[in-house]
């Protein structure tokens, strides 16, 4: 591999440039997320307003991606959160990964912000500013499609829709049917008037040593179909979680109430094949995990989505108590086609359902809808109020957290986020270390920060993991949080490792190959980039202020016994303090959740007037 | 439903019979829900017995994939093997962190097999 190469887009100056990344960063952070990172903490200043010119987007790929490694062409988007505040960093599939490394960037930082809508057009090795105002208001599917019939079908584009247009703080950026899809990244482009990126480029990847990087992948690619859950998961992807989690107690309901749905086999795995139409795959991966659906039953009959997934499965049911299987499709479709993230949609949806359930909202509010649990078509109409920012709909689609200060204090208990970011599909009571990993997070509720599959998945690696224990385990969580961000300089899928697909040895021979930098060879300096990663991500929120008061949970994880949940029924977080007490002496951070000045010289984070400095 | 309702007349013949056993619910999930074709399944043990012998008592009743997954679970080396979990609980307590296969069990507990897929 030759050098790391970035390309930098000044929108308010509609200047494009390019720059080498300096090595020592290259070594300290590896690519993808690691690097990204580091360039936000020292372009993006303290105070900075997520909305406003002065912050960034930067979208980073790793060194494997395009290269013909499986699962390692993901791409990244990472700024400021308009909707928590804070870092973040969400990751998408599909090809646009591998296209930007076969244009031949590792990073495209987008900064300032344009007088009129604009998309950026890399082709031939450089970058162009251009006109959008005909693609403005565009859903995202048919953006996608004027831009690959202007650019050619083999161009790749990545785009946001008109939820982000209209200041939605949770709208994604959608590409192939695939999205970054959390924090509101497509929120950021809005406001910096970018409504997509198009990358027109072909072949394949140079790495730096080919043969053995070809032996390497022969590797991957054995582990990989001779992993247990190879075949079921390239079937249904992860549509078959909720079969596992309703019996077990972890499947949200009724805006985390209770722990299992019911009537839930009316959206199982099972019910879920009967609609699929096609797997769908992400550039290099042998998994198909992806599924299109197509509704079968009235209303909702003949919308067909690429999803839902899991996460909007559950969104979509267990939030507002709906078994209508055609309104989850239905409900996916419209997300992607606005251009919004389906959990935040979701988790404001249950939220409000909650609050109509106990009077705190009212018919007179919800423009005559009665959000009762079970009631789809009020639930499709309010997701349709949110993207189209509409009443009720507008206050929503400020996020839970904002939207108290609209609806009033009382409400507040019943707003399920951490840090202003709707919680994922997974009951905190029911998985406490993963809760821990939630609710330390440096992005808000993400389940994909450190998803403890020693308690979902049960898979004892490390160590097996007591999923009620509330002592004993803040180590797993961290090796989860860190390992993540190691495979996420790659960037590789998140469910490669998890499913037995990855290791970290392997990882790191395929790092080491792709760059031809020795020391990325050696897993243990991997794992260490990794917390060095989290570290440095911790760090940008605690210079804008963050701690430990933070890293809290909402009350009812706290305060309401786990009703309806099987093994975990009646499961409170009595210990939350104690948690994080051990979580911060295992990171080596103060009290406070601040990490110490000798943990930050131990990982190479030394700062000059706050910024890293390198050389 | 049909579960529970044979389980109450295994109590009843069981008072009459005076015999001296146990029952248990069994509720599986995820792809053991599917694979064994059931949600529950009342099991009638000695008493005195324990996981293994639910599991083995299990192993006789199914076939193909079950009995495979419990084959492999049975293995105590095996237990909870990295890429093919199994989530085994009796009532709350995952028997991992109880007394593993000697996990005794008692009149009216449910024992959770549970095979999930990942999530996302």
């Amino acid at each position: 591999m030759g050098t790391y190469r970035l390309m930098r887009v000044n929108l308010s100056e509609r200047r494009v440039s390019q720059e080498e990344i300096d090595r020592e960063a290259i070594l300290k952070f590896g690519g993808g997320r690691g690097l990204g990172a580091c360039y936000l903490f020292n372009e993006v200043a303290p105070g900075t307003d997520p909305l406003g010119a002065d912050n960034k987007v930067i979208f980073a790929i790793g060194p494997l991606a395009g290269t013909g490694a499986l699962a390692a062409s993901r791409w990244m988007v990472i700024t400021k959160s308009p909707l928590t505040n804070t870092y973040f960093r969400s990751v998408g599939g599909a090809d646009f990964g591998a296209r930007m490394r076969l244009a031949g960037f590792d990073l495209v930082i987008v900064e300032g912000a344009a007088a009129e809508p604009v998309y950026l057009s890399v082709h031939d090795g450089r970058g162009e500013i251009l006109g959008a105002g005909d693609l403005w208001g565009k859903d995202t599917r048919a953006c996608e499609a004027i831009l690959r019939e202007r650019h050619g079908k083999g161009a790749s584009v990545a785009c946001i829709g008109p939820a982000a247009e209209k200041g939605v703080r949770y709208g994604v950026v959608m590409s192939g049917g695939r999205c970054a899809g959390r924090g509101g990244t497509g929120t950021v482009l809005a406001s910096k008037n970018l409504k997509a990126i198009v990358i027109e480029a072909e072949g394949k990847a140079a790495v730096a040593n080919p043969e053995e990087f070809r032996q390497l992948v022969q590797e991957q690619t054995e582990l990989t179909k001779t992993a247990p859950p190879y075949s079921r998961f390239s079937e249904a992807g992860t549509t078959t979680l909720q079969d596992a989690l309703n019996v077990t107690g972890m499947f949200p309901t009724r805006n985390f109430r209770e722990g299992s749905l019911d009537g839930w086999e009316r959206v199982s795995g099972s019910a879920y094949a009967a609609l699929k139409v096609k797997n769908t795959t992400c550039y290099g991966c042998i998994v198909h995990c992806g599924n299109i659906f197509e509704a079968k039953d009235d209303p909702y009959a003949g919308v067909s989505s690429e999803g839902p997934d899991y996460e909007t499965i559950n969104m979509f049911t267990g939030g507002t108590a709906c078994t209508d299987i055609g309104a989850t499709v239905m409900a996916d479709r419209i997300c992607d086609d606005f251009g919004l993230d389906t959990i935040s949609a979701g988790g404001a949806i249950a939220f409000a359902f909650e609050l109509f359930e106990k009077g705190i909202l009212t018919e007179r509010d919800t423009n005559g809808l009665r959000l009762e649990y079970g009631n789809a078509e009020a639930m499709i109409e309010l997701l349709r109020m949110i993207a189209e920012r509409r009443g009720l709909g507008y206050v929503l689609g400020e996020g839970v957290r904002r939207a108290v200060a609209e609806i009033g204090k009382e409400s507040a208990r019943y707003a399920m986020h951490i840090k202003g970011l709707e919680m994922p599909a997974y009951e905190p009571r029911a998985a406490k270390w993963h809760g821990l990993s939630m609710v330390t997070s440096n992005i808000g509720g993400s389940h994909c920060i450190g998803y403890a599959y020693q308690e979902v998945l049960n898979v004892p690696v490390p160590r097996a993991v007591d999923r009620f224990s509330e002592n004993g385990n803040a180590d797993v969580v961290k090796f989860n949080q860190d390992s993540t961000a190691m495979y996420e300089t790659g960037i590789l899928c998140v469910f490669s490792p998890m499913l037995g697909m990855m290791r970290p040895p392997l990882f790191a021979r395929l790092m080491a190959a792709a760059t031809g930098i020795q020391e990325f060879s050696d897993p243990g300096c991997l794992m260490v980039m990794g917390e060095r990663i989290y570290t440095l991500e911790r760090l940008f929120n605690v210079r804008d202020g963050l701690s430990r008061q933070d890293d809290a949970y909402p009350e009812r994880f706290t305060a309401e016994p786990l009703l309806k949940a099987g093994p975990a029924e009646g499961q409170v977080i009595r210990n939350i303090d104690g948690m994080l007490d051990e979580y911060y002496q295992v990171r080596g951070w103060d009290q406070r959740g601040v990490p110490t000045r000798g943990k930050l010289a131990e990982l190479g984070l030394e700062l000059e007037n706050g910024r890293l400095c390198f050389g | 439903m049909a579960g529970f309702v044979s389980v109450r007349r295994k109590l009843r013949q069981r008072l009459v019979e005076g015999r001296a056993t146990v029952l248990v619910t069994v509720i599986f999930g995820g792809l053991m829900r599917s694979s064994a074709g059931c949600a529950e399944l009342p099991v009638e043990l000695e008493a005195g017995g324990c996981l293994a012998d639910l599991l083995a008592m299990l192993k006789l009743r199914f076939e193909g994939e079950v009995r495979e997954i419990l084959e492999r679970v049975s293995s105590a080396e095996a237990v909870g093997d990295e890429g093919f979990p199994v989530f085994i609980a009796v009532d709350s307590q995952d028997y991992r962190f109880a007394q593993g296969l000697d996990t005794p069990l008692q009149d009216g507990q449910k024992v959770y097999i549970v095979v999930p897929a990942p999530g996302g």
